[in-house]
């Protein structure tokens, strides 16, 4: 037994030396610590009243019909003949049911669209396609609060949209009104399904095509081999972009603060988390704990009922292996004309990047269009200093994060490409989880993490007037974009081989002589675009920023400015979509010099 | 510049055990060769000595150091890799110096050693270019370089002449040699080549699914293989399987279906046992009939020409065996044709246990 402890202890010591200890204590020190901890904490909280085990803040949410009404109220849809319009709102079913009906609608009405849409793409060839594919992408791009308030003003009953099917089009007889619960599912849709898109092309791309051939063989065509062979082929694609859309979707707090005026809008978990904490003052409720439990609980619960389909990437794979000559077939009238009959679809799902950024060029917007070409608001964003504090601060915040983020990943993912033992590979699976926890969640469990442990500090968040939240927005953000930059340089590990490395400890560098001058600048492209798709999305956070960042406007990021124009009338809406203008600028370019530039992948995420 | 040895040393991946038992000494100063199929684990033992690897039981020695939980940067055991593992972000110049640049020499002695490994294996003026502007015969010599240049005190060479023209592939292994000699650096070469094992090495270890079948002098394991796998993977040689069944004149009588012949036992077994017989091609002799030769007659099956010479597979009793014919005396397919052969030069065996 001794002997065999011994033997044990020396094999693990010839795997590790001070760089690989560092190398994996790092990482999971720092999740540990400021992941896991924080959200365990949460949970103590929310089970605790008045210092004593309890389930009594549980038991409150889940006997009251605000939060769940399973018989429901109101009519999604009603007719309103004095004003000739549709209004449709959708049923009021408590704030928690409410939430899952959002996400769960959500999901599938992006998982339908995004498969049709990724299935065109990986299988037919026609002329646009490219016109076809960037409308598809558009949506990505980030302007947080803008895009949903575009999408607002075109379908008010007086809005674009409406004027032009009923008014001129005459498809329509009757003017339609989103709103409430119905308007966020319809923007958190056209917001979303462009991640199913690209998990599906993927999925398709990637698939051999021997597969299908096979199916083809044996006598299946059309929609029998598309629901025999290729879909089954693509559904961990599909599952795996889906269920994306669903967290994101669960977590949003976009949609529900721009609609807002409507009171279904705000029967939505983030919303009542969120202006929860907002309105109450010094130590929040555990009530506000216990909502933001059920919100990580639900991601969580969605996650582990598909874990065995899914692969949670925050991006699509490469493909590994040879990559197979795609099955591209030309279309025929009727596939064209249905293609086309897509087409507006897809330019509408794109419309609220282009009302940004004609809202950001424009003075006002009161009737049909924006009106009146300006560039004042985009050169407020950098002349007037009440506006580009926040700028300054989300771009300090993004710098000093990026470094925490690709050190951190770097270290996590040569762990688990290299070191070989058990365990390793739990240390990835640890910095990919924040892509399944709810934003809203981290930025809770983190309030309640600091306030009690940092009391009476520069980052005690109850400490108001002296509160700074750099350090901690710094660290949320992180931890919680830290997935992309790790894909990326795991991706990149797996392309250098090992011998590379073996040769140059062979020769006597140590491990750390040996990831500095091998390992490193042979994945330097892969690094460099993990960390500028990083930046980007730590500048469009919201969660994190409108939660703790908000606390000291003084020290917030940009992403508080924007969401200030609807919560709290403050600012301009104008500056607000030049914000938004630059982020998806800032964006564009980090996705043409990743993709063109460093020939790399660019990883897409929702807000 | 020191002896390795290795002790019992097992390596397992998985279900696939790629070195089983091996127990191996290279002695001081020696070029030791390990040879053997692709797949038998050849890579996987110099991983081990390189502390590339952790052998799952055994140990591994320098001298007395037991240097089995070392690790890879504090022994001086460098190894030719067998894709050469050059870094192509660094130029040639780079690559070579590296290792040097460790040691903390001074500029002026890491110029001087890179050019002399340079020279060695004849890449004067390549300093300057990239990994990927050479071809794979000089990528391969690079690598080597950069072995060469640190003076190791085990130098591990994985295949490094594999990738060479014929002509390039003698003249640099000549050059290896030399230098081998003349720094007396303990150096374990692999090759799945026989010819290039026989003709370089001090001793040859043939390797087969993870286990060592013999160690010895090139000539001790061409003249005297301890069994049928040694026999036929160094040189070319039919194998035939019978019972022996008696001894006369110090000879073994070899009884195998039809065939009867006489040879030379190499160990001592039993009469009636299960032997195995081995006959080189190059022993064969045509037309000569005198006492005491075995001598069998059969059809020609197939003839392969091999550049100088002639190889013939012959049907005798529905045994086949392969012999070589001078490209004059070369028979017709399908021909009749007696062969002898002196039963001294005829190996006999005891069967080895299936395993
Ligand atoms: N890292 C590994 N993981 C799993 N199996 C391995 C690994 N390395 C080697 N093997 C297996 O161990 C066996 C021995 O491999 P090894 O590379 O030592 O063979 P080799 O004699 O060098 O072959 P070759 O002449 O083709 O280079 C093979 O069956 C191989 O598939
Ligand atoms: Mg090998």
């Amino acid at each position: 037994m001794m002997v065999w402890v011994r033997g044990r202890f020396r094999r693990l010591l010839f795997e590790l030396d001070p760089t690989s200890i560092a190398f994996i204590s790092i990482p999971l020190i720092i999740f540990l610590f400021f992941l896991i901890y924080p959200l365990s904490e949460m949970l103590v909280i929310a089970f605790t009243k008045d210092g004593n085990p309890s389930l009594s803040w549980f038991m409150d949410i889940f006997t009251s019909r605000f939060y769940i009404d399973p018989i429901g109220q109101g009519a999604i849809l009603e007719y309103s003949p004095d004003y000739n319009l549709l209004y449709i709102q959708g049923r009021d079913h408590g704030v928690i049911l409410n939430s899952l009906i959002v996400a769960a609608s959500v999901s599938g009405i992006a998982g339908l669209f995004g498969l049709l849409v990724a299935f065109i793409l990986a299988r037919y060839e026609f002329p646009g396609k490219s016109l076809f594919r960037v409308l598809s992408m558009t949506p990505l791009l980030l302007s947080p609060f803008v895009n949903v308030f575009v999408v607002k003003k075109l379908f008010e009953p007086f809005g674009l949209l409406n004027w032009l099917l009923h008014e001129v089009l005459r498809a329509l007889p009757f003017r339609v009104y989103f709103d409430g619960l119905a308007a966020v599912i319809l923007v958190q849709s056209l917001t979303f399904y462009p991640i199913v898109v690209l998990n599906t092309y993927s999925a398709l791309v990637n698939m051999d095509p021997t597969m299908e051939e096979q199916g083809e063989n044996l006598g299946a065509k059309g929609l029998g081999l598309f629901l025999r062979v290729t879909l089954p082929l693509s559904l961990p694609g599909l599952l795996a972009g889906s269920l994306l859309v669903f967290i994101f979707s669960l977590e949003d707090l976009g949609a529900p603060i721009v609609f807002h005026g409507h009171p279904l809008a705000r029967k939505l978990i983030s919303f009542q988390v969120y202006s929860r904490f907002i309105s109450e003052t010094g130590v929040r409720s555990p009530e506000i704990a216990a909502l933001s439990l059920i919100l990580l609980a639900c991601a969580i619960a969605v996650f582990i009922a598909i874990k065995n389909y899914v692969m949670l990437r925050p991006y699509a794979t490469v493909s590994r292996g040879g990559r197979w000559k795609p099955r591209l077939r030309r279309l025929g009238p009727a596939g064209l004309a249905a293609v086309y009959l897509i087409l507006p679809l897809l330019v509408f799902s794109s419309l609220p990047q282009l009302g940004v950024v004609a809202l950001a060029f424009s003075e006002r917007w009161a009737g049909l269009l924006p009106e009146g070409l300006t560039t004042w608001n985009l050169i407020q964003i950098f002349v007037n200093p009440r506006v580009s504090r926040f700028l300054i601060n989300s771009l300090t915040y993004a710098l000093i994060s990026l470094v925490i983020i690709i050190s951190l990943s770097l270290m996590a993912s040569y762990t688990a490409s290299r070191m070989r033992f058990r365990g390793a590979s739990l240390i990835d699976a640890l910095i990919t989880s924040p892509i399944a926890i709810p934003g809203i969640a981290i930025a809770i469990s983190y309030f309640y993490f600091f306030s009690n442990h940092f009391r009476g500090t520069p980052v005690d968040p109850i400490n108001v007037l002296q509160f700074n939240p750099a350090p901690i927005l710094v660290l949320g953000y992180s931890l919680r974009r830290m997935p992309f930059a790790a894909r990326a340089i795991f991706a990149g590990l797996q392309q250098v081989h090992v011998n590379l490395e073996e040769a140059a400890m062979n020769l006597g560098a140590g491990r750390l002589r040996t990831i500095a001058r091998v390992t490193a600048p042979l994945i330097s492209l892969n690094i460099l675009s993990g960390a500028l798709t990083s930046f980007v999305y730590v500048v469009g956070e919201v969660s994190l920023s409108i939660i703790i960042g908000v606390l000291n406007m003084e020290y917030a990021p940009m992403t508080a400015y924007m969401r200030d124009v609807w919560l709290s009338a403050v600012g301009s809406l104008q500056i607000a979509a030049a914000l938004g203008l630059l982020l998806m600028l800032m964006q564009l370019s980090v996705i043409l010099i990743t993709t063109v530039g460093l020939k790399q992948r660019y990883a897409f995420m929702g807000v | 510049m020191v002896e390795v040895r290795l002790e019992r040393v097992t390596k397992r991946f998985g279900r696939v055990v790629a070195v089983d038992e091996v127990t191996l000494s290279i002695r001081d100063g020696e070029l030791f060769t390990l040879l053997g199929p692709s797949g038998c684990g050849k890579t996987t033992v110099l991983r081990i000595i390189a502390g590339l690897e952790l052998p799952d039981s055994g140990r591994v020695y320098f001298g007395d150091r037991d240097v089995t939980f070392m690790k890879a940067y504090e022994r001086r055991a460098v190894m030719v890799f067998q894709n050469y593992a050059l870094w192509p972000h660094m130029k040639i110049y780079d690559n070579v110096a590296f290792g040097l640049r460790l040691m903390r020499l001074g500029r002026g002695e890491i110029s001087k050693r890179v050019r002399e490994a340079l020279e060695m294996v004849r890449l004067e003026g390549f300093e300057d270019r990239y990994p990927n502007q050479l071809s794979g015969g000089e990528q391969q010599r690079v690598a080597l370089a950069r072995a060469l240049a640190v003076e190791p005190e085990v130098l591990l060479l994985d295949e490094p002449l594999s990738n060479l023209d014929a002509k390039l592939r003698v003249e640099m292994r000549e050059e290896l040699r030399r230098l081998q000699k003349e720094f007396k650096i303990t150096s374990i070469y692999v090759t799945h080549d026989q010819e290039e094992a026989l003709s370089i090495s001090d001793r040859v270890a043939v390797m087969n699914r993870g286990r060592i079948h013999q160690v010895g002098t090139p000539l001790e394991v061409y003249e005297e293989p301890i069994d049928p796998f040694v026999a036929s993977f160094i040189g070319r040689a039919s194998t035939i399987y019978g019972i022996m069944t008696g001894v006369e004149e110090g000879l073994a009588v070899v009884d195998s279906g039809g065939m009867r012949f006489k040879g030379r036992l190499l160990e001592k077994v039993p009469e009636g046992s299960r032997v195995v017989a081995i006959f080189r091609p190059e022993d064969f002799t045509f037309g000569q009939e005198a006492e005491g030769l075995n001598m069998f007659e059969g059809v020609v099956d197939t003839v392969i020409f091999l550049g100088a010479h002639f190889h013939i597979r012959v049907q005798v009793d529905g045994v086949e065996l392969l012999a070589r014919v001078e490209p004059r005396m070369v028979p017709e397919k399908g021909s009749k044709i007696k062969l002898s052969i002196d039963p001294d030069q005829v190996k006999v065996l005891p069967t080895p246990n299936k395993s």
